[in-house]
């Protein structure tokens, strides 16, 4: 859901530039008193292994391919500062460095994966943890998914003159990527779990 | 199977690296759900076939690549012809790069609080011979022996700068 330069105004993009620098300041803030030294490598190669997700394309619809966000995944693992810190290093890279994703638009992108979907996905998480933890990752992944989009869908909106159609069309997208997602979220996380590199249900590994 | 934590830390590298510089040469080539979204209305509402991508209702969009050009466009490295080969390249560049900058972001963040040095940080990654060496030297072993201590020392006594002020913390599972 990497939106390209050439489609936002700037009434859109500059506002969302601001804020998704801010929230990334706020991020860097919450998490400096949540790391720990050992936590450094794991934290560096989960983004690493997001980054790295986020290359394979599977197809989704005739035509139509998505990859996974990645933010469901961090959110559940780190909690929201660090899984944001991850998500906006991925962002930016892919922008700055492999022109995925518009510089103009790196604000937004920013907003849409590091922001709404993390936090989405940590709050559900958060919520349902205590009684279903493998629905709680699910769910958590699923929401966080079509939190950012709902956000590009109301940036491309605001700058150009699409309906409801592509709202619809972007929803139902990436409802079906959110699903395959959440499945490769669970796989993950219990992997982690599994491995001790990550707590048990009961915790995040650095908040 | 009971790996070291550095073991695991380098399995999980080495899963990035598979998916980076193998899995994603069979990504599928489809555009993705909001390309396609954005496509669809274009040739709809003739945006792109007017070839004026640059105009929208709002006002002016903003085309930056004139301001910046990534230098792995698309993920594929310029120079190199065999695209497979570019694709992986470029996976496993960004896939270090992800994990040096995040590396240097979290030590930097981490730092003042919790004062880790590089070296430190770097041998809970490589576990190299020196710190070894420090491990088994005799109050090093003394120590071990009297208070059992769990884990090479620079992982177990990590100061956690969160303890002070955020109440217990919950630890990743030492088994």
């Amino acid at each position: 859901m990497h939106i390209p330069d050439g489609i936002l105004s700037p009434q859109v993009w500059v506002p969302l530039a601001a804020a998704g620098g801010g929230a990334v300041l706020v991020a860097a803030r919450a998490a400096r008193r949540r790391l720990a030294e050992e936590s450094v490598p794991l934290v560096g190669l989960m983004g690493a292994f997001v980054f790295a997700l986020q290359m394979v394309n599977f197809p989704i619809a005739a035509g139509v391919s998505d990859h996974i966000v990645g933010a469901g995944l961090l959110a559940v693992v780190f909690g929201p500062s660090v899984a944001m810190l991850c998500m906006a290093a991925v962002v930016t890279i892919q922008a700055l460095v492999f022109g995925d994703g518009g510089i103009a638009a790196l604000g937004a992108n920013v907003v849409n994966m590091a922001v709404l979907s993390t936090l989405t996905a940590w709050t559900i998480h958060r919520a349902l943890n205590p009684l279903l933890p493998n629905a709680a990752v699910v769910t958590a992944t699923v929401l966080g998914v079509l939190a950012g989009t709902a956000g590009a869908a109301a940036w491309v909106m605001l700058s150009q003159p699409y309906g409801g159609k592509f709202l619809g069309a972007m929803m139902v997208t990436h409802f079906v990527s959110g699903l395959v997602e959440a499945a490769v979220t669970l796989a993950v996380v219990k992997a982690l779990r599994a491995s001790g590199l990550v707590p048990g249900v009961r915790g995040e590994a650095v908040r | 199977m009971k790996l070291s934590r550095t073991r695991r830390l380098l399995l999980l590298g080495a899963a990035v690296a598979a998916i980076a510089g193998v899995a994603s040469l069979l990504a599928c080539p489809f555009p993705d759900a909001l390309e396609d979204s954005l496509e669809q209305h274009w040739a709809v509402d003739g945006l792109l076939t007017g070839g004026a991508p640059g105009s929208s209702v709002a006002g002016e969009t903003t085309e930056a690549s004139g301001t910046w050009s990534a230098p792995f466009p698309d993920y594929a490295v310029p120079g190199v012809e065999c695209e497979g080969l570019g694709g992986a390249l470029a996976g496993i560049l960004g896939a270090a790069g992800t994990f040096a900058v995040l590396f240097l972001l979290v030590y930097l963040l981490g730092r003042n609080s919790a004062a880790p040095s590089p070296s430190a940080t770097l041998a809970s990654i490589c576990r190299c011979r020196s710190v070894r060496a420090a491990e088994s030297e005799p109050d090093a072993r003394r120590d071990r022996a009297g208070r059992t201590r769990r884990g090479p020392s620079h992982v177990a006594v990590s100061p956690l700068p969160g303890n002070a002020a955020g109440g217990p913390r919950r630890r990743p599972g030492h088994g």
